[in-house]
């Protein structure tokens, strides 16, 4: 064979076999990181965004998500990367609280109140079901998405807490009940509220100075209190804005026939406020100011529907000192979800239930219930 | 004869004192020694002659040698020699060129001139290896499996760096930490720096006595000095000495007086032409050779390489598990996984339960967030964010080899040689982290005194680890140095009360992480800015123990040796060869490698060994019966046997047998390293004191295994450390058939592995409180948690046996007109590992190759060119630095050359990995793309 033939057949044999090595033996492309898929909430598609937008039960809220988008809320609930716990009242919901329609809803409130409304029922970067709800008594305590600024000297905000419960008459936020649980989305997951739940704007001492019918109460918190170390007070504590209480606040009228039966009627009820007023200031002896204070001030913050039908005690902050003493009975009484009827009655009261004539005023460190008896511990 | 050994021993034995009682070595004073001797006359025959080709014309530098004394000559330009031998005639030369067949002459009268014509040939199998036997043989007759790569081979490769082309061979994986840091390794337990294959360049071995990684790709012979490589696959320790456990490469220079003249060669290329991880940038080899004879009695040569380029890339971004040394890949990126760390990205071993560390403080001092944080996830761990390989790392890989060599003849036939190589560079290697060398300087010296039947040596490697540092943590302390981890306003609090606002304001947890590591990282320097380097650099070099990541180490090694051939088989023994050598290391780290901060550890080491071959049987049966004793001071001595056979069953085709016992003492880091690396772990060296000094035996260590993760740790002992030993089988045949065209060479073996060393990862209490390891739940964690737990990683022996066969196939096949083609197949396979053990085998169970090759074809034969291809099976590769799947992968590698005869040019068009498809051949090294050049060679022999 002549050599040259030989040179050109062994080359195209090479560049033949190069290129068909570099067309099929490919080297497989080095492996790249694998991204993590961030786990959906229970494979759902749709958004906050979409479901709201969509389900006509929820024009009113979404009427509302819309005037207040300048805030942002509408597109975090359209962002997949959010988790949102969002109670939401329906149509209905706003009618109960006396809202009838969308249009007042865009026409009778400010983007920012909306605003306000929307991110206090809603609990912020964790998908909660009523699994997730502990049944304890009375509730538990989580952050809102309300921001009422950032903690002194933290980049951490001071969220408004929420207080869902979960208990044998049903599901709540603070003391409104849902009423369709667990409709779970994409980023998110909605529970149905039967009405509005209010944000609390005040803290419990500013609820409880400003009411003209609890004067004499007031007067009685500011004798305990001036006995009282100043950061240590029943005022410092009722000013404090993290702090969590349950007030059953007597009215004024019972305070008078407190001090009436005192004094073995030598003060009678008809007499004028100022001499309630002084009684108290002057003549009332301290230790008793701050008993009867401290009995009427649970530890923690119960709604209405987070008590029992069944008459239970629950300690004071009478327990602080006295740590043996029963405490208050209180019971619910419900129909349906919702409370009917709501009693608390003192050791020293033989019997007679206090009733509470106001409930669930919600304040930012408490609920305040107004009632019409003094409680007695003993 | 007994004069010459007197007079080696006499002088081993000065060498020896010298060097034990004063360091460096005082060269000078050996010099005068040698040079003083009166002893070496004696009585001389003279035989002259030349050599020429078939065109008749005289050809310069062939090399002549008198059968089994090593002895010989060169040609001169006029092709003519002149040659003396104390053996009287009747002897044998051999003639050898490359390119021409070898020819063995009988030489009866000295008085008459030797005329030799040498024949054209490409003929396969006739080269003489040394080697094998230490003495020269034909590479057919073997008695241990042998591949020898050549000066042509060299000058015909596509390889841009002649050590890659030891990587094509049969049985041979390369492990490529960067462009210029290569181990080859053979018999599997492959790793970047690999301890189990010596490489001896000019006798001296090239590992690095500190770094224990042999430095023949940074610190070596510059390609135009290279005359052979030999490798030796498989146990070798009863000539080489401790180490060579699985090989030796033995790489040699070229003679001054053999090859005189001035050679140059540029290369210049392109890499990284994708612009994948870098810029297409270029890459440059130039080498330069001058070797100058003055009279017959003196020559000298010296040499330089320049490379310089920007390397390849760790780039494997993928997430990796850790726990102590062991790991795995898992799925997750910096952007989906919080505690994210990327296998070539640093600093992000760092990492943190913000969950207990942070968040649960912050609940309990608000309250109202307690039960929010309690709904959260249990542990929180998270790393701090890394910078990636190359944003740490400097890119240019820049190699400097500076060499040069006396050599002067006593007597035509006794040599002083005194030499020595030195090379600095930047490179990137792969050890329990990736290190950066940066200036890294190793030195290797020599004197030696060479008879060719006798030789005695002393040399020094002198090592410096210059600006060197660990890459993982001096990132790490960057980030710190940034950043601090910890305190009120350090990272983690900003991370954490960052990621609690996130949640807060409505993210999910992996948003909320993203944007609070955006913010904790805010300010963070850029990589290549003016800030990051300037504080890159001052974490840099303050050296690790001072809290710094710099690597100082300037650890040397001290080493005398001998051997004399008495060839007495003529008087109806055998041919005997003994040798016999002395090693000091001098460790030097000031502390940050080796527990030497208060000062060097030395480490002695000596041996001896003696070789006896006799044929029998007509020359039929050769047997070699090798031994060798060797003593370290932290071993027990150890004595290792090879026995060897090989028999001719035709001519040109011969059987091999072989037994052989190697083993190494553990390398000077295995014995006395000190180090807390990258992923918290401690590892120690294995000699008692180091366990002493953590209190192993009052405060129990327990060993990192399923046990403790179930709440049940096993306490962990650890008996006398002991070497590491391999009984290797090993049978082959070498032969020449279809009319010698063909070349086969094949092998099988067999290896038991006694007293492997391996790691163990252990745990001990910060406390002495072995509770927290006895809570499955939170045992992980505590492991993780440095505060209170340490962990160790320590040598052991593996008291069962583990075991690794495998075969090698070649076949070349002489084509016409010059061409030959060539397939190999190889396989190594590991079985028999204990569980829990990491091995750390790493070889392929199949690798296939196919070159095609011609080395002068067309007008004169001008042009050359080569093609070779390689594929290599997926390997599950395990080592300190991490674990993974390397997948497999193939390479084509393709080089055309024309020469310029009256010129003496040569011009190559080359490309390693053609095709451009970027591969890994460890896991977490540097995937490699194509490199492509143009390479000019001026008088390339």
């Amino acid at each position: 064979m002549n050599q040259s033939i030989i040179y050109k057949s062994l080359l195209k044999f090479l560049t033949t076999a190069i290129v068909i090595i570099s067309i099929t033996a490919c080297n497989k492309d080095l492996e790249n990181a694998v991204p993590i898929d961030a786990p959906g909430t229970g494979g759902a598609t749709q958004t906050l965004a979409e479901f709201f937008a969509t389900d006509t039960n929820y024009s009113f809220y979404n009427a509302a998500l819309t005037k207040a988008a300048s805030f942002g809320l509408a597109a975090a609930f359209n962002n997949k990367n959010s988790r949102f716990t969002v109670f939401a009242p329906d149509n209905n919901a706003f009618r109960r609280s006396g809202i009838p329609s969308a249009e007042v809803i865009t026409a009778g409130f400010t983007a920012g109140q909306l605003d306000t409304l929307l991110r206090y029922s809603l609990i912020p970067g964790n998908v909660y079901t009523t699994g997730n709800i502990s049944a304890t008594f009375p509730n538990e305590q989580l952050p809102s998405n309300l921001t009422a600024g950032p903690i002194p000297g933290t980049i951490l905000p001071f969220n408004l807490s929420v207080y869902p419960s979960k208990s044998a008459t049903g599901f709540y936020l603070n003391n409104i009940p849902v009423v369709a649980a667990d409709n779970i989305l994409s980023n998110g997951v909605v529970h149905t509220l039967a009405a509005i739940v209010l944000p609390p704007s005040k803290v419990l001492a500013e609820l409880i100075y400003t009411n003209d019918t609890l004067t004499l109460f007031t007067a009685l918190i500011m004798k305990a209190s001036s006995a009282m170390p100043a950061d240590a007070s029943f005022d410092y504590y009722l000013k404090l804005p993290v702090a969590n209480f349950t007030v059953f606040a007597p009215d004024d009228e019972a305070v008078k026939t407190l001090i009436s039966i005192l004094t073995g009627g030598q003060i009678p009820v008809q007499a004028p406020e100022a001499v309630f007023l002084n009684f108290i200031a002057n003549m009332l002896p301290v230790q008793n100011a701050q008993g009867i204070v401290a009995y009427h001030i649970l530890p923690s913050k119960a709604y209405s529907v987070n008590f029992p039908e069944a008459a239970t005690y629950f300690p004071t902050l009478l327990n602080n000192s006295v740590q043996a003493h029963p405490g208050v009975q209180v019971d619910a009484d419900f129909t349906g979800p919702f409370v009917s009827g709501f009693k608390v009655t003192g050791v020293g009261n033989q019997g007679f239930a206090s009733n509470v004539t106001s409930k669930d005023i919600n304040a930012v460190n408490g609920v305040l219930d107004i009632i019409d008896q003094v409680l007695l511990p003993q | 004869m007994f004069t010459n050994v007197k007079t080696m021993l006499i002088l081993l034995m000065i060498l020896t004192n010298y060097l034990t009682i004063m360091r460096p070595l005082p060269i000078p004073i050996i010099c005068l020694l040698l040079l003083c001797s009166p002893l070496f006359s004696l009585a001389q025959t003279e035989i002259n002659g030349s050599v020429k080709n078939a065109d008749n014309q005289p050809l310069p530098a062939v090399s002549i040698t008198v059968k089994s004394s090593g002895r010989g000559t060169t040609t001169d330009n006029n092709g003519n020699f002149k040659l003396s031998s104390h053996a009287k005639p009747p002897l044998t030369l051999i003639i050898s060129s490359v390119g021409y067949a070898l020819q063995e002459i009988e030489v009866t009268n000295a008085s008459q001139p030797v005329q030799v014509t040498l024949v054209n040939s490409n003929s396969l199998g006739q080269e003489v290896v040394i080697s094998a036997t230490r003495t020269p043989s034909r590479i057919l007759e073997s008695p241990v499996t042998i591949e020898r790569v050549n000066a042509a081979t060299i000058r015909n490769s596509s390889a841009a760096a002649y050590y890659d082309i030891v990587g094509n061979l049969k049985g041979v994986d390369l492990v490529t930490a960067s462009l210029t840091f290569k181990t080859p390794s053979t018999r599997g337990f492959n790793k970047s720096g690999n301890t189990r294959l010596n490489q001896i360049v000019d006798g001296m071995d090239n590992q690095a006595p500190g770094l224990n990684f042999s430095l023949g790709t940074v610190v070596g012979l510059n390609e135009l000095d290279v005359e052979s490589m030999e490798l030796l696959p498989g146990a070798s320790s009863a000539l080489y000495g401790p180490g060579g456990m699985n090989g030796s490469l033995l790489i040699n220079s070229k003679s001054p007086f053999k090859y005189p003249g001035v050679s140059f060669q540029v290369k210049t290329g392109l890499m990284h032409t994708d612009g994948r991880t870098r810029e297409p940038s270029g890459y440059h080899n130039w080498a330069l050779r001058w070797a100058q004879k003055i009279g017959e009695k003196f020559a000298f040569k010296i040499g330089g390489e320049l490379i310089q380029a920007k390397d390849w890339v760790g780039d494997d971004y993928r997430n990796y598990k850790r726990i102590a040394t062991v790991g795995e890949v898992i799925p997750g990126t910096r952007e989906t996984d919080p505690n994210y760390e990327g296998v070539n990205v640093y600093g992000d071993e760092t990492t943190v339960d913000i969950r207990k560390n942070v968040l649960d403080p912050i609940a309990a001092a608000a309250p109202f967030y307690a039960p929010y944080i309690n709904a959260l996830p249990a542990i929180i761990n998270v790393s701090r964010t890394g910078y990636t390989e190359n944003e740490v790392v400097n890119p240019n890989t820049v190699n400097v080899k500076l060499s040069g060599a006396l050599d002067y003849k006593i007597t035509p036939s006794l040599d002083f040689i005194v030499s020595g190589f030195w090379g600095t560079g930047n490179t990137v290697y792969t050890g329990s982290d990736r290190y950066s060398l940066k200036d890294l300087k190793m030195g290797q010296y020599k004197v030696e005194l060479n008879n060719g039947n006798w030789f005695i040596r002393g040399y020094t490697t002198q090592e410096n680890a210059g600006q060197s540092f660990n890459a993982t943590v001096t990132t790490r302390l960057f980030n710190e140095a940034w950043k601090p981890s910890g305190g009120p306003t350090g990272w983690y609090a900003q991370y954490s009360q960052a990621f609690l606002k996130n949640k807060l304001s409505g993210l999910s947890d992996i948003a909320a992480h993203n944007e609070a590591r955006a913010f904790a990282d805010s300010g963070r320097p850029v990589a290549g800015s003016q800030e990051f380097k300037q504080l890159f650099d001052k974490v840099r070099s303050i050296p690790i123990v001072k809290g710094g990541g710099l690597f100082v180490d300037k650890t040397n090694l001290y080493n005398v040796e001998g051997q004399y051939n008495i060839a007495t088989q003529d008087k109806g023994f055998a041919d005997i060869i003994i040798g016999a050598n002395f090693k000091k290391y001098v460790l030097n780290s000031e502390g940050t490698l080796f527990a030497d901060s208060a000062g060097t550890i030395g480490i002695d080491e000596y041996g001896g060994y003696l070789q006896a071959t006799r044929s029998l049987l007509n020359d039929k049966l050769k047997l070699i019966l090798s031994g060798r004793y060797d003593k370290n001071q932290n071993f027990d001595g150890k004595f290792t046997p090879r026995l060897s056979a090989v028999i001719k069953v035709a001519e040109d085709n011969n059987i091999r047998l072989s037994y052989q016992n190697a083993y190494r003492f553990a390398s000077t880091q295995q014995q006395w390293i000190n180090l807390r690396v990258g992923t918290g772990v401690r590892l120690l060296g294995g000699v008692k004191a180091l366990q002493d000094y953590y209190n192993f035996s009052s405060n129990p260590v327990y060993e990192i295994d399923n046990n403790i993760f179930s709440g049940n740790p096993t306490q962990r002992f650890f008996p006398k450390f002991k070497a590491e030993t391999v009984n290797s089988f090993e049978a082959g045949y070498k032969g020449l058939v279809a009319d010698k065209k063909l070349l086969i060479d094949i092998y099988g073996y067999y290896g038991i592995y006694k007293d492997f060393i391996a790691r163990v990862n252990v745990a001990q209490s910060v406390n002495g409180d072995k509770s927290v390891f006895t809570n499955p739940a939170t045992v992980q964690n505590n492991l993780n948690d440095p505060a209170l737990v340490n962990l160790y990683s320590v040598p052991i022996n593996i008291s069962s046996d583990v075991k690794t066969y495998g075969y090698g196939i070649s076949l070349d096949y002489s084509l016409p007109a010059g061409f030959v083609v060539g397939i190999t197949a190889s396989s190594d396979i590991l079985s028999d590992v204990p569980p829990g053990y990491v091995a750390s085998f790493n070889a392929p169970k199949l690798r296939l190759g196919a070159s095609i090759n011609n080395n002068g074809f067309g007008h004169d034969k001008r042009a050359i060119f080569n093609v070779v291809y390689h594929w290599q099976d997926d390997v599950t590769y395990e080592e300190d630095f991490g674990n993974g799947l390397v997948p497999a992968f193939h390479t084509l590698d393709a080089q055309v050359g024309y020469k310029f005869p009256a010129q003496k040019l040569l011009v190559k068009l080359g490309a390693n990995n053609l095709l451009n498809q970027y591969y890994r051949n460890a896991f977490a090294n540097a995937s490699i793309g194509g490199l492509y050049y143009v390479s000019f060679g001026y008088n390339l022999y």
